[in-house]
């Protein structure tokens, strides 16, 4: 049976109608992860050289155990962002004669299986053979790699289980960040030591080996965890459709002003507020806005004063980077209806236009709020602002049209993380670093406000001829209408 | 009205669509059967402009579909449940589309009044979204909609799949309505052949993407379909 799963699985991804036409992104990917893994082997094989000239005068082990604590919250978020959730459509197999505990078993020991997984041990099993069997012997050193390897088996259990919870408690997310902030001030403020906190930790692995099994056993308790959820969250019904619900929420009847534009607008309102996951982009872009508060107030940005370019761009934008990178996948439901419909390919992009400028616009003027932080911080985010509308929604929006995954926007709490793939993630490089394309190089030479008022003013230009922009991105949209909605339809 | 021309679809080497030549005339009410894996709705996509065909086209009043969206303004279709929004209410769909047709509150109402037998009022008022209507009730507002804004033609697939029976026959009726009174150009698919013969004066028998009969529906036509699929 096993087998039969795993070709299932195999045949899912292979077979897709999108897969096979993007066989070069495929194979870019593939060759960027193997890149990224072998970096992390070379950085493990000379983690002890590496360690000793950076501190030269430190025991190597203690140095290392002092990061293996903030090393595990790194992964953490990483995984967080780019792990994908197990996915092996339950449904099919649910009816058949097959117990519901294999398939799950089944789909969290498959998931095991992931790059992010070697991470860990790519670079702390080279030092573990090379420096710690020698100094500390074979029993303290298996001890210690042992530690680290269910601290991976933890995190990532830990991982899907929290991913998992989240569907279900959005609010979590907060929790969780609340957290990380509240841990790096303890930190930063030398409040607590983590470092020194890790380091002890650690030590207590090498002098007792034994102690390898907690992080190990608690590891396989969230696998526990995660089987139960998975196991009580099976039924088609929670699967796939939730309850009718009774209260029908939003009417925005004032956007007919604008025409077929602004329907188009509250059609695509209605779909964010009515469903969990793009109405939940939305509340985490306006909670985001506070993101300033971290920068402004801080000394030592105020040294770094460059990084407000990015802080600005994402404070004023993180709306239609959020939404906008998967422009039309929220609507691959009803894709062939948009296609079919008396309506211009070119008013349907005008309406996404226009709401991610309307967005950049409301978040701008909350972000007037800053300008208590000084002018130039206001000047920032107006030129951010400007550089968004311009150029960053073009981009977003081009790019989003890059082989477009399918979303399945009923899909309840339980298995929900569709429609993310390479160009999402790809996307974030130029929406930050283009306008640091104007505006480093000016500040190196001094002329920091010309600088910003560059990034503004490109802004501006690619606003006023946004008409032709749209222009390109209906031509191409027209052009890939086939590819596209043949994709939405096949998943 | 619509010119068909050395339509083919491929896929992987396989050929699901290959019409040489078929047109279908102004006010004509055109049957499409066909057994499962006919080509049914691969064929209506291409003339919905939803799949590129392999080689030739379709031309929809001396216009290829795939060239321009002017299609768009006198087809009413319905194929599948991807032409819902089905997040929004009934009314809210109806709105919408409304407002894409140009239609007032007043020609909004006007025009669900003459459904109102139809929806059997279990659509309008209901505070349901269109997900969560049953398949039947959805196909309703599909049909319902692919008829707003006086379209010259009009495109369903399988219609009478999934309504009840009292629904089939008020369907069968307005659509005969429509044809006689609107000169309605209609394609429509169907497994039901009764329905089909009832309410087109042509049918065409698709199998595997190929046109194995082009008849004018007539007292016998029935018969012949029943045989013709028996020796199957």
């Amino acid at each position: 049976m096993i087998q039969h799963l795993l070709s299932h699985g195999f045949k899912n991804y292979f077979r897709s109608p999108v897969w096979g036409k993007s066989l070069a992104v495929n194979i870019i990917l593939g060759l960027l992860a193997l890149y990224m893994l072998s970096m992390i082997l070379l950085i493990g094989i000379f983690l002890l050289e590496v360690v000793e000239q950076i501190a030269p005068d430190s025991d190597p082990l203690f140095v290392v155990n002092g990061i293996v604590l903030y090393y595990f919250g790194a992964e953490f978020l990483l995984r967080f962002f780019l792990q994908n959730t197990p996915v092996l459509f339950i449904q099919p197999y649910l009816h058949l004669p097959l117990k519901k505990g294999r398939i799950i078993h089944f789909m969290l020991r498959k998931s095991f299986l992931s790059a992010f997984n070697l991470i860990a041990i790519f670079l702390f099993l080279p030092f573990t053979i090379r420096y710690l069997i020698p100094e500390v012997g074979a029993t303290a050193a298996f001890g210690w790699m042992g530690t680290l390897f269910g601290l991976v088996v933890l995190n990532h259990y830990f991982g899907l289980y929290f991913k998992k919870k989240l569907n279900e408690v959005p609010n979590l997310i907060f929790i969780l960040f609340g957290t990380m902030i509240g841990l790096w001030l303890l930190d930063y403020f030398q409040l607590v030591q983590f470092s020194l906190v890790s380091a002890w930790f650690m030590d207590q692995f090498i002098n007792q080996p034994i102690l390898a099994l907690v992080p190990i056993l608690i590891g396989l308790g969230f696998y526990r965890a995660n089987y139960q959820f998975l196991r009580n969250n099976t039924y088609p019904e929670e699967i796939s459709t939730k309850k009718a619900s009774s209260k029908i929420r939003g009417d925005f009847g004032f956007l007919k002003k604008f025409g077929r534009v602004g329907e188009l607008i509250a059609v695509e309102l209605k779909l964010i507020l009515r469903h969990k996951r793009p109405r939940n982009t939305l509340v985490l872009s306006g909670l985001l806005l506070g993101y300033g508060l971290i920068f402004y107030p801080n000394e030592t940005y105020q040294e770094m004063s460059w990084i407000f370019v990015f802080v600005g761009v994402f404070i004023t934008g993180l709306f239609f980077i959020n939404h906008g990178q998967f422009l039309l996948s929220w609507q691959s439901g009803h894709f062939d209806f948009i296609l079919t419909q008396k309506l211009n390919v070119k008013e349907y992009l005008e309406s996404k236009y226009w709401m991610f400028v309307a967005s950049c616009s409301v978040a701008f003027v909350i972000s007037l709020a800053y300008a208590y932080f000084g002018w130039k911080i206001a000047l920032i985010n107006f030129c951010a602002f400007l550089f968004n509308i311009g150029i960053n929604i073009p981009i977003v929006m081009r790019l989003s049209m890059f082989n477009p995954k399918k979303i399945d926007l009923n899909r309840g709490a339980a298995f929900n993380y569709e429609g993310v793939g390479a160009a999402q993630w790809l996307m974030i490089f130029p929406v930050l670093l283009a306008p640091y394309a104007l505006y480093a190089p000016l500040l190196v030479l001094g002329y920091e406000i010309a600088g910003i008022l560059a990034v503004g003013l490109v802004g501006l230009i690619g606003f006023v001829f946004h008409k032709r922009v749209l222009h390109l991105l209906t031509q191409n949209l027209i052009n890939k209408r086939h590819k596209i909605s043949a994709g939405f339809r096949a998943q | 009205m619509i010119q068909v021309n050395q339509l083919t679809k491929k896929y992987g080497g396989v050929e699901v669509v290959n019409i040489p030549d078929l047109s279908i005339v102004q006010g004509e009410s055109f049957g499409l059967v066909g057994n499962n894996g006919a080509g049914k709705t691969t064929f209506f996509r291409m003339i919905l402009d939803l799949i590129r065909p392999t080689s030739g086209n379709v031309i929809s009043k001396e216009v290829a579909v795939n060239t321009s969206e002017d299609w768009k303004f006198y087809t009413g279709s319905f194929l599948d449940e991807s032409f819902l929004i089905d997040y929004l209410t009934p009314d809210e769909y109806f709105d919408f589309l409304a407002s894409l047709h140009g239609y007032s509150q007043g020609d909004l109402s006007d025009f669900l009044s003459q459904f109102e037998d139809l929806f059997n009022d279990e659509i309008l008022g209901k505070k349901k979204y269109i997900r969560d209507l049953s398949k039947g009730n959805q196909k309703k507002v599909g049909v319902v909609a692919a008829l707003m804004g006086n379209p010259e033609v009009l495109v369903l697939d399988e219609p009478f799949a999934n309504l009840d029976p009292t629904t089939q026959i008020r369907l069968k009726n307005l659509l005969r309505e429509l044809k006689e009174k609107k000169n309605l150009t209609m394609l429509i698919s169907s497994h039901d052949l009764n329905h089909i013969t009832e309410v087109c004066e042509r049918i065409v028998i698709l199998e595997k993407g190929l046109i194995q009969k082009d008849i004018q529906t007539s007292e016998t036509t029935l018969k012949d379909l029943e045989e013709y699929f028996t020796v199957q």
